[in-house]
């Protein structure tokens, strides 16, 4: 091994600590690791030790009562392994000068031999070691000891890793905080532009005028940008892991006239007919009628969004016993069995394609559909072929 | 139409809106400002008739605890305005005296009903 260690304290403190490591649970896979160093080397004891200020802290040990985990830094052979690249082998620890006045080793029937590797980070400090031990004096051949390199290797590896992920979850956090920050800040703007696009129609009263479209334009923009707040939001709640369902007792018939509402100009400007057709609603379900909307609003707002002028659209909900069935029919441009494949699947949307008029997409739309129907423990199912349409259908127990 | 109202807002550009919608609809005596600190301050000297309130406010303390504070003094129901369903703010809201509880965005017409409504 041709590296120099950093040798500053300090330093290497830091880097121990940034694995986060310390006084953390026991854990298989280094237990997997110690033990193997065990069996390769033919000894009864196996440790992986950090060596902490003024302690010597064992993350995993084999052989050994759990009593000893933690020790002295004055106590500890392995502070030794640590001042240098390689490995350290004590083949009789009573004869060391360095460690014959330890206690457990004075002792009669105290440890004997000894072999550590220095476990070495990215950035060339020696936090700890992975050490054998046995009660008698014993010599490893040049394979046992290189087998013995290659664990402590991985036991690193391990920890880098650990260390990696929990950065990654961090960042993931942030991203999600930073995404409900700006869902609920960017709503404030937004409702300026809103409020003031309706006063301005007010103020033109019944006057049709060329300014009349440009407000048309800057409220559909404003609808538009809203959902995509919308979705923003809802999404961010679902990635950190809060998306509740808070049924209540719910008027089907109500939702549908809300969706109506909701989605009928935006399919008339887009000339496409919206066929709505209910069967058995009379009876009100017990469902979280806010989220049933959101999952009804996000298929309706995709099939309007790829269909071309001209299509129709069918939205069907219909209550089957313990069920009810919701079916969006589209006469759009469809997709492939890779695309529908992919359609849930984050990651994987790079390229969300627009929509028939250029419309834009968060893409994570059907995302949501997919997390509420899941929370609603009901089933989706999908059929499409390219250039003729696309059925959404759900079955949702209530 | 005489009425005094205080915004208390903290974000500018939808404060400014928002005055520009209550003097259309009529309103002309209309004081805006960003924090709750502020509001306490201002309801002691103007004399609100009406509180339209965003629930959380960047600094300080929220809008519901300034309407609480103002309403133990005078007698100014409040609107309240907020970027989110939080159910935890809307209950909060429950302990003042409040005319509506409107959602981000909410329109002009959805504005001006309520006040022509109720305030």
């Amino acid at each position: 091994m041709n590296i120099n260690l950093n040798t500053d304290e300090a330093g290497r403190l830091e880097a121990l600590q940034s694995f986060k490591i310390l006084d953390s649970i026991e854990e298989e896979e280094f237990d997997n690791l110690t033990l193997l160093a065990s069996q390769i080397a033919g000894t009864k004891l196996a440790q992986i030790n950090l060596i902490d200020e003024n302690r010597q802290w064992s993350k995993s040990m084999v052989g050994m009562s759990k009593e000893n985990r933690e020790m002295s830094r004055d106590d500890s052979v392995c502070q030794f392994t640590i001042t240098k690249p390689g490995m350290t082998e004590i083949p009789d620890l009573t004869k060391d000068e360095r460690t014959s006045g330890i206690d457990y080793i004075k002792d009669v029937n105290g440890f004997r031999y000894y072999l550590g590797i220095p476990l070495i980070t990215d950035t060339n400090y020696a936090i700890g070691s992975l050490c054998v031990l046995d009660f008698e004096t014993k010599t490893l051949s040049d394979t046992q000891i290189g087998q013995l390199k290659i664990i402590a290797k991985e036991v690193m590896t391990h920890l880098e890793l650990h260390k990696k992920n929990r950065e990654l979850q961090q960042l993931n956090e942030y991203k999600i905080r930073l995404m409900k920050i700006l869902s609920h800040d960017m709503r404030s703007p937004l409702n300026g532009i809103i409020g003031l696009s309706g006063m301005l129609r007010e103020q033109l009263g019944e006057e049709k005028s060329e300014h009349y479209e440009l407000i048309d334009t800057i409220e559909q923009s404003s609808t538009q940008l809203n959902q995509m707040i919308d979705e923003m939001m809802n999404y961010s709640v679902i990635e950190s892991g809060g998306l509740t369902s808070n049924p209540k007792k719910v008027n089907l018939k109500e939702i549908i006239e809300n969706i109506t509402r909701l989605y009928r100009p935006a399919s008339r400007i887009k000339n496409i007919d919206l066929k709505i057709s209910k069967e058995k609603l009379e009876e009100p379900v017990w469902i979280d009628g806010e989220k049933l909307e959101q999952v009804l609003g996000n298929l309706l707002s995709n099939a309007i969004k790829y269909t071309k002028a001209g299509g129709t659209i069918n939205l069907s909900l219909m209550r089957k016993q313990e069920f009810l069935e919701v079916r969006v029919t589209d006469s759009g441009i469809g997709m492939s069995g890779d695309e529908i494949e992919n359609l849930f699947r984050n990651e994987k949307k790079q390229h969300i394609s627009e929509g028939t008029n250029g419309e834009k997409s968060t893409g994570i739309g059907l995302t949501i559909v997919q997390h509420i129907i899941r929370l609603f423990e009901g089933d989706i199912h999908i059929d499409s072929t390219p250039g003729k349409g696309t059925t959404f259908m759900l079955k949702i127990p209530v | 139409m005489d009425k005094k109202i205080l915004i208390i807002e903290d974000d500018l550009i939808l404060a400014l809106s928002l005055e520009m919608m209550l003097k259309r609809i009529g309103y002309r005596d209309v004081v805006k400002v960003e924090t709750g600190e502020e509001a306490v301050k201002t309801a002691e000297m103007y004399q609100p008739d009406l509180l339209l309130v965003d629930v959380q406010l960047g600094m300080g303390i929220t809008g519901i605890e300034a309407v609480e504070i103002i309403q133990s003094k005078q007698n100014a129901p409040a609107i309240y305005v907020t970027g989110n369903s939080d159910q935890y703010y809307r209950s909060k809201a429950e302990n003042t005296h409040f005319i509506d509880y409107l959602i981000k965005p909410f329109t002009y017409r959805e504005l001006s009903d309520i006040l022509c409504t109720h305030a």
